[in-house]
This record gives structure tokens, sequence and C-alpha cells, in this order.
């Protein structure tokens, strides 16, 4: 490694950058104009209407007029004026539509029950989705109570009773969180993940731009000839994107820091000092950002870079990222997330870990140690996706490839016949189908499930997948891998689906204790599949719940994704990305593990007989056995066998679990003898 | 000065299988020697270039420059190369200068030896005009004559362009014709590939006709005009070339 070299070609990349409009005006341009505007502007508007509903008068509507007579009251109202009474012909439709702000209803005459020792049953109408309507049942309610207070003392003190002797109880609260953690937990929530994300933004543009940016510019093979080793030259492009994502955070978190400041100058009295206190002395709080943004700026900006390598455009690099943003961003903003703290497992989780300690570091201080281990544990994934940026700058196609885009078109005579998809037609493919499925599938299978899901898979999931294919003359043989399979195939398959299915089921425990299934979302699983007991609704659910995924969801993704993705990832990580889709593919946190382990195998068998069908014939199994199960179509000896505790409750007995991996074995013994050297 | 021996590159094909892009190609350029490349699209001439480039590790035989085998330590060998081609393309937002000043640190130039070298070879080209506009504002030819500098910035004893008029007009090929031909009296190794067969003819001490991955025929231009019983090296060529085509079974893509 050569520093003079490495120095000319970090240069070389600032210079580039600097000059280079769209991408300074996202590092320095955005966040300069985007947090006063947001800060400021968002945070006057709620101020201003917080106000204005204080400041406001509510105005009550009063069934009967004798609340008035009640001592205490029209005094309090003359005296304050905050609350107005007003005359309503349909109150409760006046209230609904804003009009009025409350109704108070007396129910029992005044004189028989206030004014002659007994309760008063008073009813206050309101909207609990109106500030204002919220503002007048707290003055009310604070009103009314006075008032029943005061006629208690004095009922107790005609009977000479003393009032605090009828009081078991004397309740004071006092809040001892301190200004600072106030304030600590309300940043601390938000705060780190944006840094991070930001961070990661501040990588992006300079990612796509020093990697794919350089190939679609054809200026990538000009570097090459020259004798700079491939090392020297991700290792100076990655200082560049390193370099650039950390003067975004920095020019983030001057932007933030600076808003705050002139924003807590203008409304210091509207709000505690509790932020103000943290900005006072912002220095182990800055000290602590910079221990741990600068290896996850490392992480970040290589890891990126990395996916970027893939990408022959800066388009086709954009549509990489956007999954790896969303991969940063979501357990960073989880994390951030009041309750959650940094334990010795989170510690080693990238952008997780950052978050927390972060979070801690605000809510009044982390341990050294803590920070060290986060230090380390971040150092070393960021090291990790260097060496990973390194070896493929090493390949030849990642570096020379000159495959052509897809044109974006609608016109089939825009496309040459193909006989591939490459990652990112297939992830594109994909994607378009999860928004179809989000935006539309879930809206059906909520109204009308069984229905829905049918039509979900067979409309939203095949039709679009096939159709795409269609458009872009794309050969359904080789894209989806419809080839012939020997019947040994659908054997290990079968074998492999069941085995698998058993030992996701032993995975159930574990999963419970991790992340346990709400009961409410079990039930409602559970009744989606609820249906009558005759021949003719057997057969429908199983065509919707078993056949109709098995076929829709094997086309999408050991089909088209698993084709695309084996073209340019290694056989490996293809099976893995595939299956990690595949588990997200099913929107529910709780069944993303069991999918996505189930999606291995699945993945697993179609590369190596190269044929798609054994995963469809796997998938319709497995989906059948679990119906099967849960609608008690296995004779109970078995079922209450495999599940001593019930088929709902997923805790298979020892020797279901050892039946799985019987199973599992001889399937990948089958396709390891007869379909291994087949080179897939 | 280059030794290219049984060269063979590989890549993965349309239907997944193999499909050899270069194959058991040898030949060699000596000291002040011009060797021409000629051949269809697709014949893998770009392919063998970089090889020789020393920018792509063939899968099949060696490169030797200068005796030294390349395979052990290309990044160093690639000193004494200079590439252009189509795909080597200039920094849009840098100038000339800048580009010329951050490839000779590259090569290893002291500031005042790329400033001098700058200075002379934009003599040569005529870039004088231009040294201080972004490229991104230069037109084609404007461009290309200052690929042409960037290769020649640090005098290597070998050049290797990959269609080094394209995009030339009449008298700007003239002046890279005259460059070659003034490096190659000075004792430059050059191998270039060109689509303008009469300008191989007139430029080129030997000629290598590619087809396919193989070279179809090798030598002095007369001499395969002679084996091919041609007037000329344009008929030579299109003759060997849809010989070659028939022997394979009459398929011509």
């Amino acid at each position: 490694m050569n520093w003079r070299v490495l120095i000319t070609l970090l240069g070389k990349e600032l210079l580039e950058t600097v000059r280079d409009r769209r991408t300074l005006f996202m590092m320095i341009g955005l966040p300069v104009l985007l947090y006063p505007s947001v800060l400021l502007v968002g945070t006057q508007v709620a101020v201003l209407r917080q106000e204005r509903v204080e400041k406001g008068v509510s105005r009550v509507h009063l069934e009967t007029a004798s609340l008035l007579d009640l001592p205490l009251i029209r005094p309090w109202l003359e005296a304050t004026g905050k609350i107005v009474v007003v005359y309503s012909a349909d109150p409760q439709r006046d209230l609904r539509e804003g009009k009025i702000d409350l109704i108070a209803t007396v129910k029992a005459p005044v004189s028989e029950t206030f004014f002659a020792g007994n309760p008063l049953p008073v009813e206050l109408l309101y909207d609990v989705t109106e500030q204002r309507s919220l503002e007048a049942l707290d003055r009310m309610d604070k009103l009314l109570k006075d008032v029943a207070e005061r006629e208690q003392r004095r009922r107790l003190e005609e009977r000479g009773i003393d009032p605090a002797e009828v009081m078991p109880l004397m309740i004071s609260r006092v809040d001892l969180a301190g200004n600072v953690k106030v304030a600590g937990a309300i940043l601390g929530a938000l705060l780190p993940a944006l840094l991070i994300i930001i961070t990661a933004l501040g990588a992006f543009y300079p990612a796509v731009d020093l990697t794919a940016g350089e190939k679609e510019r054809g200026t990538l093979e000009t570097l090459l000839s020259t004798p700079v080793t491939r090392s020297e030259l991700v290792t100076g492009k990655f200082l560049a994107v390193f370099c650039l994502a950390l003067v975004t955070a920095l020019v983030n978190l001057l932007a933030q820091l600076g808003t705050m400041y002139v924003f807590f100058g203008q409304i210091s009295d509207t709000l505690p000092g509790a932020f103000t206190a943290l900005l006072r002395n912002p220095f182990p709080l800055l000290l602590v950002i910079g221990i741990i943004m600068i290896p996850m700026a490392l992480l970040l900006s290589s890891l990126m870079m990395a996916v970027c390598m893939f990408a022959r455009g800066f388009r086709e690099a954009q549509t990489y990222l956007t999954p790896v943003m969303l991969l940063i961003a979501a357990p960073a903003l989880i994390a951030g997330m009041p309750g959650i703290r940094l334990t010795p497992f989170w510690t080693f989780v990238p952008v997780v870990n950052a978050v927390l300690a972060f979070k801690e570091a605000m809510l009044g201080g982390v341990s050294a140690q803590a920070l060290f281990s986060v230090f380390v544990s971040t150092l070393a994934s960021a090291l990790f996706t260097i060496a990973c940026a390194v070896w493929l700058f090493h390949r030849e196609e990642v570096t020379l490839a000159d495959e052509p885009m897809l044109p974006l078109s609608l016109r089939r005579k825009d496309y040459p016949p193909r006989d591939f998809l490459t990652p990112s037609h297939a992830l594109g493919i994909f994607g378009l189908i999860m928004a179809l499925i989000f935006y539309a599938g879930s809206l059906l299978q909520a109204r009308w499930p069984l229905p829905g899901l049918f039509v979900t898979e067979w409309l939203l999931v095949l039709m679009p997948s096939l159709l795409i294919l269609w458009l872009v003359r794309a050969d359904f043989r080789s894209v989806l891998g419809l080839r012939r399979c020997p019947p040994s195939g659908f054997a290990a398959g079968a074998l492999l689906g069941a085995g698998t299915f058993l030992i996701t089921a032993a995975f159930g425990p574990i999963q419970e204790r991790f992340l346990p299934i709400p009961e409410a979302l079990q039930e409602a699983f559970n009744r989606f599949f609820e249906t009558d007991n005759t021949t003719a609704a057997r057969l429908w659910l199983f065509l919707v719940a078993a056949l109709s995924p098995a076929i829709c969801e094997e086309v999408l993704f050991r089909g088209i994704l698993l084709r695309g993705f084996v073209r340019r990832l290694h056989p490996g990580v293809a099976v893995l990305a595939v299956s990690v889709l595949f588990g997200l593919f099913h929107l529910s946190i709780f069944r993303f593990m069991p999918t996505a382990v189930l999606g291995i195998p699945l993945a697993y068998m179609c590369l190596r007989t190269g044929s798609l069908f054994p995963s469809v014939l796997a998938h319709a199994l497995v989906n059948s056995i679990a119906l099967s199960l849960s609608m008690g179509l296995v004779p109970d000896m078995i079922t209450y066998w495999l599940f001593p505790a019930g088929p709902d409750v997923a805790r298979v007995s020892a020797g279901a679990l050892a039946l799985g991996v019987g199973l599992l074995l001889p399937g990948i013994a089958i396709l390891e003898r007869r379909f291994g050297g087949a080179g897939h | 000065m280059l030794e290219a021996i049984a060269l063979g590159k590989v890549f993965r094909g349309r239907g997944g299988g193999p499909f050899w892009a270069v194959r058991e190609v040898t030949l060699s350029v000596r000291k002040g020697e011009v060797y021409g490349l000629i051949g269809p699209n697709g014949a893998g001439k770009t392919t063998l270039l970089r090889m020789i480039a020393l920018m792509m590790r063939p899968d099949e035989g060696e490169i030797r420059l200068d005796g030294q085998a390349a395979a052990d330590r290309p990044d160093a060998l690639r000193h004494k190369i200079g590439f252009a081609s189509g795909n080597t393309r200039l920094y849009g937002r840098l100038t000339p200068r800048e580009i010329l000043l951050f490839f000779g640190r590259l090569y290893g130039m002291s500031r005042a030896q790329i400033e001098r070298r700058t200075a002379e070879l934009g003599e040569t080209f005529g870039l004088l005009e231009f040294l201080d506009a972004r490229c991104d504002t230069l037109s084609t030819g404007q461009l290309q004559r200052v690929s042409i500098a960037r290769v020649a910035l640090h005098d290597p004893p070998l050049l290797v362009l990959d269609e080094p008029a394209n995009g030339l007009d009449v008298l700007t090929s003239e002046a890279l014709f005259q460059f070659i031909r003034q490096a190659a009296e000075r004792g430059v190794a050059v191998v270039l590939s060109m689509h303008q067969v009469s300008a191989v003819e007139s430029l080129c001490a030997r000629v290598g006709l590619i087809h396919r991955g193989r070279l179809v025929a090798q030598g002095r231009p007369e001499e395969i005009c002679r084996d091919a019983s041609a007037p000329d090296l344009r008929t030579a060529f299109i003759r060997l070339v849809s010989d070659t085509a028939d022997a394979a079974g009459g398929r011509f893509t």
C-alpha cells in the first residue's frame, strides 16, 4: 500500500465530489436548510396550537342549567372565563363536528341529590381525537372535583367528623427523572437513529458515484490500466466515501445543534430547561458520538461501496442501495424506542449497538466497557465489509462487467430476447410485487380472508411476475428453471420439506422466548383458516393455502429471484438472500424466522436439481402438513406424539425432532449423490 | 518487448456454459514495432488487448514483458504500459491539466516532471487552449487527444491502443498516426486495434487477424495478402473471415 498513491486517489475523489452539485447539495445544502425548516416550523406550529388550546375558551353545552346552581361553579366561570356555556340543538352532532367541546349532563334533579345529601351522577361527553375537547374535559373535571371535595368536607364537618379521619391514603407524586433525563429520553429516541441514517445517506451518493458512477462514465477502466493495485484503488475510494460520510454526519450534527440553540432561545419559557440543560454541556455526548460514529461511518461506507460494486450504473446502484438503507434504518429506529437497553447481546449487533450506546449516553452515561465493546464490534464488522469490498474489486466480472442494462420501456419490442435475469431485474420484480401485496393484497385479505389470499397469490404474485417476464422477452424455461426432474429429485424435495418443517417447529420455543407471538395475532391467524367441516370447504382451503402459495411463491422466489441472484452471487449467498426475502415477504416479524428458514432447503433443492418442480412439491407438502395438523385431520395419536402440548403450541417432542433430522439427512444425501456433480 | 503465449480467456456464456472469448493466441511485438489487430465486432480484440495491458488475467497461457512473466507482478508491470480504449474515458468534472497531474502521480512521476510533460504533450496534441476547461465541456475529438496525451504521459515502452482513431476527424487521426510512427521510431512497441484496415496497412509492420477469439492469420500485411491471394488487406480480411465462418458451419453471427 503506497501512501502517495492513496492520497492522490483520495484527493481526486474529493475534488470530483466537490465539483458535483448534486452530491454537495445532499451533503451540506439539505441539512443546513432542512433542520431549521422542519424543526422550527414544525414545532412552532405545534406550540402555537398548544397555546391556542390552553388559552382558548372551552365551549360547554349543559343539558340542564341546574349544574350552574352548584356552589363554586358560577363564580369560577365568571372569574376565569375559560368555560362558556353554549346552547346547542343537537349537542352530540355539534360535538363531533367540533362546534362545541363538551357536553355535561346531570342525571338526576340537583335538589333531590346534591342538596339532599346524596350523590349526583354527572356525565361528561367528549371527543378524544380533539385537543380542545380534551382540554375542556380536563377543566370541567377539575372544577367538578373541587366542588365535590368542598361538599364532602362540608358534609363531614356537619356530622362532626374530621376529614383527615376518612382519608385512608394520602398520595403525592414526585418525578425524579430530572430535566436531563427527560430531555435525553425524548431526544434519545430519535437523534441516534437519525444520526446513523444521515451518515448512511451521506455515504449513499459518494458510494454510488465513486463505484457504479465511475463504471457508468467509463472512467474505471482508465484507472484499472494504471499501476495502482486493486487494493489501493478500493482503499482510496473507500477513504473518500468515509470522509464524505463523516463530513455529512458532522454537518448534520452541527445543523441539528444549531437549530436547537436557536429554537430553545426563542421559546425557552414555553418548554422546560430540559433540552437546554443537555445542550449547555454537549461535550460528553459529542465525545461518545465521536467514538461511535467513526467505526460506524467506516462500516456504512464499506457496506454501501461493496453493494454498489455489483451495479453497472447509477440507477442500478440506487436500486441495490435502497433495501440496504432500509436494513440500516429499521433496526436504528427500533433500537431508538424506549425500553430497549444495551445488553451484552445487543453490543454485538451492528447499528443497533451504536444506537443503544448513544441512547444510554444521552440518558446519563454509558460505561467505558460497553462503549469499548461497541467500538470494537463495529470496527470488526467494518473491517469485514472492507475485506469483502477489496475482494470484490479483485474480481474482473465485477469491475469489468459490461452487460447492457435493461431499457425502461413498456414496449415489448424494445427488449432483446434473453434467457437470464440479473439480480437487479429480479429485485425490481420483487419490489413491484411487494408493493402490490402491501397495498392491495393485505386489504383484500382483511376483507375476504380466503378468497383474498387466493387472489393475492394468483393475480398479485404469479400474474405480474409472468407478465414482466413476457414483456422483457425472457425465456420462461431458463429464467424459472422449468426443467424436467427425475423422481429422485421430487423424493429428496419431499424429504427435505417434511424434515425442515419438523425442525423449524423445534425452534418454536426459542422464538417464544425472544419474540412471543401476541395472542390476538395468533387467534386472528387461526381464525383466518377456520372452515366448515365439509369436504368441499376443506379442499378449497387446501387449494388456497397449500397449493396456490406453492406454485405462485416458488415461481417468484426459487424461480425469478434465485436464478437471477445466482448469476452474480456465490450460490450460498444467493440461497440466503432469497430466503431472507422470502421471510420478509410474509410481512410479519413473527413469521420471519420460520419462513426464512424454510426458504433455505427450498432454494437448495432448486439449485441442486436445476429444476423448480421439487420445491413446488416440497412447499405444497409443508403447507399441507401444517394445515392438516391445525384442522385436526391428522389422528390425535400422531399429532400429540409430535406436539405434546397440542398443534397450536409449537413445541415438538424429541422423537419428532429426531424424525425431522431423519428425513432431512437422506434428502440431502440424495441431492448430493444424484445431483451433486451437475455443476449447479 | 511483448510476448503473449497461447492466451485464452473464458467467460460464462448466455446459456450458462463456457464461452471462449480468446483462445490460443500467440503473438510477439518487438521494440519499435507497430502491431495491428483487425477483426470483426465481437471477435475478442478488446479482451485480448485488456489481457495484454495486464488489466485482465488470462485463463490460459502467459504474457511476458521484457522477459518478465506478467502473472507474478501485474500491478508493477503496468508501469511499462500505456493503455487507451473506447472504455477508458476521462473524468468529466476535472480539467485535462488535473487529469494529467492525477495520472502522472499514479505513475509515480514528480510534479515537475508532470508539468514538463504536460507542456510538451499539450504542444504536440494541441491541448493548450483547453487545458483548464472541464472535460465535460470538450468535444469527442478533444477528449480523444487528451486520452492519447494521458497514455503517453509517462513515456511507456509499450503502447496498447484499442480503436484509438474512433471519433477523430481526418486531421486529428493523421496527428495520431504521426505520433504512433514517432513513438515507434523512438523504440516504443505499439499494439493497436483498428477498424480502418487501410490505416492499419500503412501504419503497422505486422498484422494479426482475429476471428471468434482465434488468430486466423498473422504476419506482414503483404504476406497475409499473398496467402489469401487478395490484392489488398481489406479483401484478404473479408475473405479470411468468411472462410472460417464457412468452416465453422456457415453461421456468421
